[in-house]
């Protein structure tokens, strides 16, 4: 179990986040958070790249910095910024982390060729990273973190700069990494993780906001999420009265879904509807 | 172990290596002197001649005892040079009957003929007789100016004044006097010609310029490649953890380490092909000439030179490996790396030139304290690096 005991982290005088508290079991945990939120400063802290400025972080009652190599062994990180050399082949970059995480020489060749074939590489693992697209890359990521067959997998922003096709490709691979391990992943996409987190962390003001199932965490607004059809010119108005989630153009009219706090204002006709995560996105971070 | 090799890997990269092949070549023929030796300077070459033929008999120094093997071989090229004129017919129709006469004669006053029998002389037939002739001269010349042999016991002091004044330095300090009479006191000349050791002590301190560009070269854009890569963060958080920056450290230095030892291989070959290491057994002190604050060797100081070089290299390579740490790219790295290299390497030329020379016992603690202030400032470097590293956030 992975417990995060009161942790801040400050910048000089900027407080990034303060005073989170969480616990983790094996399952995966989607961190949604707008940019700036603190998402990568936190991982960082996970993954031992960060000192907390105050607070603790346990792996089973033990703190991280104290285990040290020991810890570090049971963590996979694929950095936001994945760093790689340009030169290398996927094969070569794999077998140089392999290294440097100490793997038995053995089992080395076996376990990458395994990996390539998961992140669907195999027929590239031999070229040259600097033609590889952005997607390839990111699968490059993943397979580097999966080497060492990590209990606390994080990712951070894996998902970002991929196309929709890559996007479910990437989505199939984590779902079924989360079964015997801790998965992290943070992102501000909800789609990436709406489907497959078991449990959200929402982050708001440096504090934690939520942190709960998807279904719990959409039920927090329920009977409040409304779509309406309304003429086009009268689309602006309505925008000043209510919070608009999203709209939509359909044949001489438009769509909108929006978010009313009290039952009172709810005009005429409005249909209720059942909240998604992207709807508590844009509410909470409104 | 294998983290080691694979960083070392990176850093002696072929492109990299041929730079520096390339430099060290540039190096060499705007720099070094040595490899001109003797030939550039034909009093050397009597001098080297002359050692060479002592040598053969008496290895490594010339005994007071024995001062009369030079009259012996200067009457023997007399002689052979005598038989040279003997057998010119230009000179014998001219009446002149021994080498020591040709020499007395005024060239502008005598005919083209005999002219060009002298020069023959001179210059082809008998050019070998004739250096060694006045390389003998020389030192003969040299005693009288400033006798270092024969000095009866209890005057070596006023001799070693005397010599200080008229070659070492004119108000050369009491621990220079001191020195210079130990020397006198030995009252032997060792065989290491003063062109050779000068050649060489010159030539060492530009080798540690040499090396310090060669450093230079391989380590910033190792260092500098890594951190544009971004690698550090995923880096740190693997087993190996922080202690990558430790073990690039570690791989820096052996990479240089590595070329400096080449770097040495080659200058010593230099050395060996003009002929200068043919003197190695010789004392380095007691030419007539060279002083040094201690006993040794000319190969013994040839290593410890070259050894302090290389280790002063080193340590220059934990300054290299900072501002490859602090740099935030190629550009700033070489802003900073690039003067930083002329400075100490000016520094080094100004400190380390004529290195254990006698002269001033302060300029013995200059040499000493520089190359202390470079170990020290490594080592310093370094113990900093590992603490700040262990427990501090990785941004980059
Ligand atoms: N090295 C740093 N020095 C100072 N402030 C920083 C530093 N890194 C991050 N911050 C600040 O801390 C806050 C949190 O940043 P962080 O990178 O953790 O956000 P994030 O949620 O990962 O954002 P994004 O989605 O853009 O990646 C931001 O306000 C950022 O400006
Ligand atoms: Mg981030």
């Amino acid at each position: 179990m992975l417990t995060l005991a009161k942790v801040t982290k400050k910048y000089g005088n900027h407080t990034a986040v303060e005073d989170i508290s969480i616990n983790m079991e094996n399952g995966l945990y989607g961190m949604l958070a707008p940019n700036g939120a603190g998402k990568t400063t936190l991982i960082k802290m996970i993954t031992t790249l960060l000192l907390p400025t105050s607070g603790e972080i346990l792996y089973n009652g033990m703190n991280i910095w104290e285990m040290g190599t020991a810890y570090r062994d049971l963590v996979g990180y694929l950095p936001q910024q994945f760093g790689y050399y340009k030169n290398n082949t996927p094969t070569q970059y794999l077998n140089y982390l392999a290294c440097l995480k100490k793997m038995p020489k053995k089992q080395v060749a076996g376990r990458i060729a395994e990996l390539l074939e998961l992140v669907g590489l195999s027929d590239v693992a031999h070229k040259k990273m600097k033609k590889f697209s952005g997607g390839m890359l990111q699968r490059v990521g993943i397979a580097q973190a999966m080497l060492n067959d990590p209990k606390i997998l994080i990712l951070d922003e894996p998902t970002a700069g991929l196309d929709p096709k890559e996007r479910v490709r990437f989505r199939n691979i984590i779902s079924a990494l989360g079964k015997d391990r801790i998965v992290i992943l943070s992102t501000h996409i909800v789609s990436d993780i709406e489907s497959i987190a078991n449990q959200v962390i929402m982050i708001k003001n440096q504090h934690l906001y939520q942190m709960d199932t998807v279904d719990a965490i959409c039920n927090m607004l329920e009977g409040s999420i409304y779509e309406l059809e309304i003429p086009n010119e009268e689309f602006e108005s309505f925008e000043q009265e209510y919070q608009v989630l999203s709209a939509r153009q359909e044949s001489g009219h438009m769509l909108v879904r929006f978010y009313v706090e009290e039952e009172e204002g709810i005009p005429k006709n409005s249909v209720l509807c059942n909240a998604n995560l992207e709807d508590v996105f844009l509410v909470v971070y409104q | 172990m294998r983290i080691i090799l694979y960083e070392c890997k990176k850093i002696l990269k072929l492109p990299l290596l041929v730079i520096i092949i390339l430099f060290t070549l540039l190096f060499y023929n705007l720099f070094m002197d040595s490899q001109y030796y003797p030939n550039d300077d034909a009093s050397l070459a009597a001098g080297v001649d002359l050692a060479h033929i002592l040598m053969d008999k008496y290895q490594t120094v010339l005994p007071y005892s024995e001062m009369g093997i030079l009259q012996e071989i200067k009457q023997q090229q007399l002689q052979s040079l005598d038989s040279l004129v003997q057998h010119n017919e230009v000179l014998q129709n001219a009446g002149v009957k021994d080498y020591q006469q040709l020499r007395g004669m005024d060239m502008d006053a005598v005919g083209k003929e005999i002219q060009e029998a002298f020069w023959e002389i001179d210059f082809d037939k008998g050019i070998r007789e004739v250096f060694l002739y006045q390389g003998i001269d020389n030192i003969e010349e040299h005693m009288e100016y400033a006798p270092f042999m024969g000095i009866e016991k209890g005057r070596e002091e006023e001799a070693a004044k005397k010599i200080c004044e008229s070659q070492i330095a004119q108000d050369g300090d009491e621990a220079t006097i001191k020195r210079v009479a130990q020397v006198i006191a030995r009252n032997e000349m060792s065989l290491l010609p003063t062109g050779a050791f000068n050649r060489m002590a010159e030539d060492s301190s530009k080798f540690g310029v040499l090396l310090l560009f060669s450093c230079l070269i391989l380590i910033l854009p190792y260092q500098i490649r890594e951190r544009l890569a971004h690698v550090n963060p995923l880096f740190a958080t693997t087993n190996t953890g922080r202690g990558i920056f430790g073990k690039r450290y570690i791989a820096a230095v052996l990479s240089c380490l590595l070329v400096c030892l080449l770097q040495a291989g080659a200058f010593l070959s230099v050395l060996f092909k003009v002929g200068i290491l043919k003197y190695r057994f010789c004392p380095a002190s007691g030419n007539g000439w060279d002083y040094l604050w201690f006993d040794m060797s000319f190969g013994g100081y040839l290593t410890l030179s070259i050894s302090i070089t290389i280790l002063f290299n080193i340590a220059i390579v934990s300054v290299f490996y900072l501002i490859s740490r602090i740099a935030l790219n190629y550009i700033v790295g070489l802003a900073i790396g690039l003067p930083t290299a002329i400075l100490i390497g000016i520094l080094y030329i100004k400190v380390m030139n004529y290195f254990l020379f006698v002269g001033h016992l302060r300029q013995l603690y200059v040499q000493f304290g520089f190359i202390a202030g470079g170990l020290l400032l490594a080592a310093m470097i370094v113990v900093i690096l590992h603490f700040r590293d262990r427990k501090r956030d990785v941004m980059v």
